[in-house]
This record gives structure tokens, sequence and C-alpha cells, in this order.
């Protein structure tokens, strides 16, 4: 060979190249310069010599896979050029992370197994952006995580301590509810059932309730302090078998509306006004001790008038249908599907389900 | 669904990588990830920097909500905690203010900020001190007293007290056995009239507030100052640091900014013609001159005359003669000072400008001595300025650098 030609040759033979083999087995050559930009890669040259031939290809580790890797050195082989402006990096950076999420979060992960840290934190970034800022939907779609919370998870923990107000009005109509039903009961002549002490915690009754801007407009806390007095002083009377089955459904009925989301406040809403419904029901609730010293005094008197608005509405509604929804439910006999009654924002009723169906 | 549990990747990242993505998201936005599946429940609960500010918080729901939610967050938490931030407009002093601070004793705290924005101050319960790890400390509308056996922050490097009230002997000791403290903050404190700082690492220094006797001690380390004092010292007002001292503690100084009463508090003693020293690293200079005050002009010349190495130099006048140490009489002191160049000025601010005798002289003698000066930023006072007459003042003056350009703003409305 001549000088020429030998000289046309030589830069091509000059540069060297890293050998690197991914879990699957798959081996790729990489510039050496771009592979050092990998601390990982770095060091185990430096350390085992290993990557100098593809038979001592350096093995990566598993959750590098061939895609992954290209895209990674891809990056460093941008970046490891020192020429590069800020404004360059920033905006290769930027295209960079234009990739769907599987990808995203699979990159991340090569990338922290290889140390690669500025990868790691751009990508983290990314991710952290997706997140920040949406609705849980909004990130499950994102994401593709599976909706595999009950509704009840879903509105545990936190929500509840945000809502402690909601939750004691509830807690309140609830009771009311009961002493009402209680008292139509007494008035019919029946036996009063046994005692029964709801000893569902607080925390089950809060969890129905949507911690946003849910529909709990339409709650407003009775007035009827005097009414309270009065009944307890019954409360304490034992039941009758004949009222059992009845009150065993309304039960169900009951408990499976508070586990809904506003369902339960619906309601309850209707039956804070019970006083003005004309309900006829057979069942009851069981008792509940409850001490009503201290209702109304959170409330501010602007949300008391919305509260009263929406209760009046509420009732007026369910005041024609209720009578007949109630024996259709109690004619279910022992069948125990929820009933999803639900609520959206502004406090009207969307559907009954299971009701609907004759 | 099959497919789903494929594409999901991002629950199974590991617990590094997410801790990563949490330090980036907002505090509401990380509790909010434990609707999003069964597997996210729980993965918020060890994330170890917590922050409680209006932005997460809401704002509407008042102080006892933020507690309850507060409350919360620290039951479910899990592991160390780093930081510890609450600053809400909502937070009032109360009782559990004091078992958060206990039950983050436990936990290796290293930032701590909290900020009462009430009127109410809180009172500090003395496990603060405990925080043996504390490296940042933000304290805003408290009443701190130190426990008798405290012995310092070992670590701490930053601390910004505002709006607290604290003894002289309180801020003494807190200052005192910092030995890594960098920056310190004083915003409005109330109690102490004195403090005296020899910190060796000490980079960054702000005090604000009503005037507090200063001693520094070769703070050599000292690169950026900023003093404002919203009233001036008393006349019999002890004061243990004199001019000379003062400003010779600070010598290797990058940026000083002295605002409010502060210069004239230093006036009071008696100023050298020329400082024994030089600010050969001084890039920034800016500050608040009384231009009725004979005293307050010669220090201002005399700083600028030994800040060789200037590169931008801002003057806010203002004139008050019953502020005046000494009342101007004559100018001809104040020029005869007037002698030095200025040999890497490039930028220089004025501001509240009327056009006075004072004034011109000033900007007379930098656009003289200023060889590579490019920009003379000059902004009147609102009001009572001839401008015609002054512009043609300013047009006669000579230029040491041909460059510079002389920009008049137009006054704010």
């Amino acid at each position: 060979m001549s000088e020429g030609e030998m000289a046309i040759i030589k830069p091509e033979v000059m540069k060297s190249y890293i050998w690197l083999q991914t879990a699957d087995g798959s081996i790729q050559q990489v510039e050496e310069e771009v592979a050092m930009f990998c601390p990982m890669i770095c060091r185990e040259i430096l350390q085992t010599g290993m990557g100098s031939s593809k038979n001592y290809a350096i093995s990566l580790p598993q959750k590098v896979n061939p895609t992954t890797l290209s895209l990674i050195l891809d990056y460093c082989r941008f970046h490891q050029l020192p020429g590069r402006s800020n404004k360059e990096r920033k905006s290769f950076d930027e295209k960079f992370i234009r990739i769907d999420t599987k990808r995203l979060c699979e990159l991340t992960s090569a990338a922290d197994s290889l140390q690669l840290k500025p990868l790691v934190d751009l990508t983290s970034r990314a991710l952290a952006r997706m997140i920040e800022g949406k609705t849980p939907e909004e990130i499950r779609e994102t994401f593709h995580l599976p909706d595999d919370l009950t509704e009840e998870e879903k509105l545990e923990p936190l929500r509840n301590t945000a809502d402690d107000l909601r939750i004691r009005l509830l807690n309140r109509l609830y009771a009311r509810k009961r002493k009402e039903l209680k008292e139509k009961q007494k008035m019919k002549n029946v036996e009063v059932e046994e005692e029964r002490v709801d000893d569902r915690s607080v925390d089950d009754l809060l969890s129905f309730i949507n911690g946003g801007d849910g529909g709990f407009e339409g709650v407003r806390a009775p007035k009827n302090k005097k009414k309270n007095q009065r009944r307890k002083g019954h409360s304490k009377d034992p039941s009758t078998n004949d009222v059992n089955k009845n009150h065993k459904e309304m039960d169900d009925l009951s408990s499976a509306c508070c586990k809904e989301d506003e369902s339960g406040n619906v309601f309850m809403a209707s039956h804070s006004k019970a006083a003005k419904l004309k309900v006829a029901v057979d069942g009851f609730p069981p008792k509940v001790e409850f001490d009503d010293g201290d209702i109304d005094d959170e409330l501010d008197p602007a949300m008391k008038e919305e509260l009263d608005r929406e209760v009046e509405d509420f009732a007026r509604r369910l005041n024609s249908d209720w009578p007949e929804r109630m024996q259709e439910i109690l004619s279910l006999g022992q069948d125990r599907k929820l009933v999803s009654i639900s609520m959206n924002g502004n406090g009207s009723l969307r559907r009954y389900t299971s009701l609907e169906r004759r | 669904m099959a497919s789903c549990s494929t594409l999901d990747m991002l629950s199974n990242l590991p617990e590094n990588i997410l801790e990563n993505i949490f330090s980036r998201m907002s505090m509401r936005s990380v509790v909010r990830t434990s609707v999003l599946s069964t597997k996210w429940r729980y993965k918020w609960i060890s994330v170890p920097h917590l922050t409680f500010n209006d932005n997460c918080m809401p704002v509407s729901r008042g102080h006892d909500i933020l507690v309850k939610i507060v409350n919360h967050v620290l039951l479910l938490h899990r592991g160390p905690v780093v930081t510890f931030r609450i600053a809400s407009s909502q937070l009032q002093t109360c009782s559990d203010i004091d078992s958060w601070i206990l039950y983050l004793s436990f936990h290796s705290v290293k930032e701590f900020k909290l900020q009462i924005s009430q009127s109410k101050r809180h009172n500090l319960p003395q496990c603060l001190f405990s925080y043996g790890q504390l490296t940042h400390l933000i304290l805003n509308g408290c009443i701190i007293v130190h426990p008798v056996t405290f012995k310092g922050f070992s670590c701490l490097k930053s601390l910004l007290l505002e709006k607290v009230t604290l003894s002289n002997a309180t801020l003494e000791i807190l200052v005192s056995t910092c030995p890594q403290l960098e920056r310190l903050t004083l915003i409005d404190i109330d109690g102490p009239s004195h403090i005296e700082l020899n910190n060796p690492k000490l980079k960054f220094l702000y005090i604000f507030g009503n005037f507090i006797d200063i001693c520094l001690k070769d703070l050599s380390t000292l690169d950026s100052a900023n003093f404002c004092a919203t009233n001036a010292a008393h006349a019999d007002q002890q004061r243990t640091c004199n001019f000379t001292n003062f400003f010779g503690s600070i010598l290797s100084i990058q940026k000083l900014v002295i605002r409010g009463c502060f210069l004239q508090s230093l006036a009071i003693d008696d100023v050298p013609r020329r400082l024994p020293f030089t600010y050969d690293h001084m890039k920034s200079l800016s500050f608040t001159l009384n231009e009725e005050d004979m005293k307050e002009i010669l220090i201002a010349i005399c700083l600028l005359k030994s800040s060789p190495n200037l590169q931008e130099v801002e003057i806010l006048l203002w004139r008050s003669k019953e502020s005046a140490i000494v009342p101007v009489m004559d100018l001809q002191e104040a020029r005869d000072q007037m002698k030095c160049t200025f040999n890497k000025l490039r930028v220089v601010k004025i501001s509240k400008f009327l056009g006075r005798e004072i004034e011109l002289e000033f900007i007379k003698f930098i656009l003289a001595n200023s060889p590579v000066l490019e920009t003379m930023n000059i902004s009147p006072a609102t009001n009572g300025v001839d401008e015609v007459l002054m512009l043609k003042e300013l047009l006669r003056f000579k230029r040491a650098s041909p460059q510079a350009e002389i920009v008049y703003l137009d006054p704010k409305i």
C-alpha cells in the first residue's frame, strides 16, 4: 500500500469502539467517547478493561433493552460534545423527552441503572410535569394505571379531614332521619325495635363524601333541637320481630347508600327535612346516640341559606317519588345490590340505577 | 387488563426515581397520587420534603383545616423528613405547631421553615433547638427563647429571622454558635439592639429594620451585604462599632447595598478622609444618600474612592435638612475629595435626580474619571426638575469614556 492510501485509512482505524451487551443477548458497538459519558460503563471499562472486543462486551443491567439503549446513546452522543451551547442542549432535551409515557418510564429506569444522573433528572422532571396538577383520571389515562380502588378507598384518607364540617352535618342528618322514622313508627303504634347501637365508625360515614366540590351543598343542618331532646327520652325501647325484616332492609339500604358518593348525601338531605316530608316507611334504622348540641355553630348564614334552598328543592322532588321507591327497594328482598344514586356537582340527581329496574 | 399492566411502567419505577419525581411536584399533587390505584396508595408517604403553603393548601378553609391536614400527613408519614416548610397565610399560633416541632425533632430535619402571618406571634418550643442536623432555618412570626443548654446548630448554613421577638442574648448565641453559617438574614426583628458577627464562613448578610448596632469582626469571606435601617440610630444609642472598624471588616466584599438611614447612622462618627484599606473586590455598590448632609456626602466619596475596581454604582438621592448631621454649607470640601479614577466602572444609575449642585458635581466627577463607562442612567424626581437647564449642564461635562451614554429616563408618573 502506498503512503497516501495508508493516510486515508488511518482516521477510521484510530477511532475506538466499545462493545455493549444488553440483557437479551444482542451486542452493539458504540464510539468510546459516547459510551464513556455513562458513569457505569466508564467504570466498567476502567476497572475491568472489558468492552474492547465483541467477546468481552460489557453486560448492561437488565433494565436496559436495545431500544432504550439506542435512545440513551443518542443522548450521550449529543451531550458529550463540549462545544454545545446551553440553549442547544436545552432544546435537544425538550425534543428528546417527547416520547410516550411507557418509553419515558423505561428510559428513566435504564438511565438510573446506568447512573446517568442528568438523564434521570431530565426524565423525572418530564414525568413530574405530566403528573403535577392533573386529575387522577387524567393521570391514570396518561400512564395506563388500573383504576382498581373502590370508591370508598378513593375518598379516604385525606379528604375526610378536609371536610370535617360536612361530615358532622351528615352524621346529624342521618341521626335525625333515624329519629324521624322512629317517630313515625311509634305513631303507628308499633313496638319500637330493639336498641341497636350504630357502631359504624365516623370514618365509614365519612367515606361517601366527595372532597372536591362535590354535591354536598344541598345539606342543611336542621334546627329542631327540641325534637331531639324529646326523642332521647324514648330511645331505649326494645324492638319487635315484625319490623325486623323491614328494618334490616332499610338498614342495608341505608348502609348501601352510605357507601356511595353523594348518594347518602342526597338520602340524608331529604330526611333532614323529615318534618316536612311525608315519608311512609315501615322500617327504620337503628337508634343512634347523638349529641346535637353543637349543630349549627359552624355554618355561616350564606351557606345555611344555600343549603336550605337545595334541600327544599330536593325534598320536593323526592317527596313525590319516595314512597313508591321505598316499597320497591324493600320488595327486592334479601337482594343486597348496591344502589347507585349519584349526584352531579350542582346538586341535582343524575340517575337511579338499580331502582329503575322494574 | 393484561395490556394495561404491561403499559403501566410508572408504578414499577424504583423508589429513588419516584422520590426524584415527587421532589419536583407540589405537596398537593404528591398526596393526590394516593387515589390513583392500589399500588399508589402509600407510595407518597415516604416523601422526605414536606411543604405546606398557600399554593397547595385550601386557603378558604382557614386555620383548623390546615392544622388537620398537616396532622394527617405527619401521621401517615414514614421515614426521615428532610425538609419541613409551612408558610400559610391561615396559620395561627396554636399548640399543634409545638407537636409538629416535637415530632420532627425525631426525624433529623435539615430544613425547617415556619411562617406565622398573623399578628400574634408563636412561642417556639425549646425542642426546636435540638435539631442537630439543621442546615436551613427560617422563622417568621415567632418568639424565640433559647434553652440554657443550647450549644448551637453545628451544621446551620442559612438563618433567616423575620418579625421575630428575641433577646440580645438569644440572637447572640444563635449567631455565634453556628460556625458553618454562610447566610444570615434579619428582617424587622424585635428586641436586639446589638449584634456581633464573626462567623468565619459568612458570605451573605442582609439586615433590615430598626437600626441595630452591628459589630463586624473580620468577615473575610463576606461576598454580599445589604443593610437597611428604617430609622436612624439615636444620638445616645450605644455603638461599639465605628466607621473604620465596620468597613474594615468586610474587605472582600463584592456587592454592598446600603439603604434607609444606615449610612447616616454610620456618619455619626468621625469620617476619615481616606480609609486605610481598599475594597479590591467590590464590583457593585448601591446606597441612599441624603444630599443635605455633608457627612454623608463625604462618606459616599470615601467609599467610592476606596473601591478601585467598582463596575456598577447606584445612588438613590433624598433630601432632608432635619436628618442631616452636618448640613451642607459649602461644597468645596467635597470637590477637593473627588479625586480618583474608576478604571472599571461601566454602569451608573442615579435616582430621584433634581439637578442640584451636589448632584451635578457627583455626575461630573464620575464622568470625568471613568474611562470605560458605558451607561449613565439618570432617573429624575417626579417633580421640581428643570429639565432643560439641567440637561444643558449635563451636556457640557467632560467624559473620559468615548462610548459613555447618558440615558435620561422619563419620570415615572
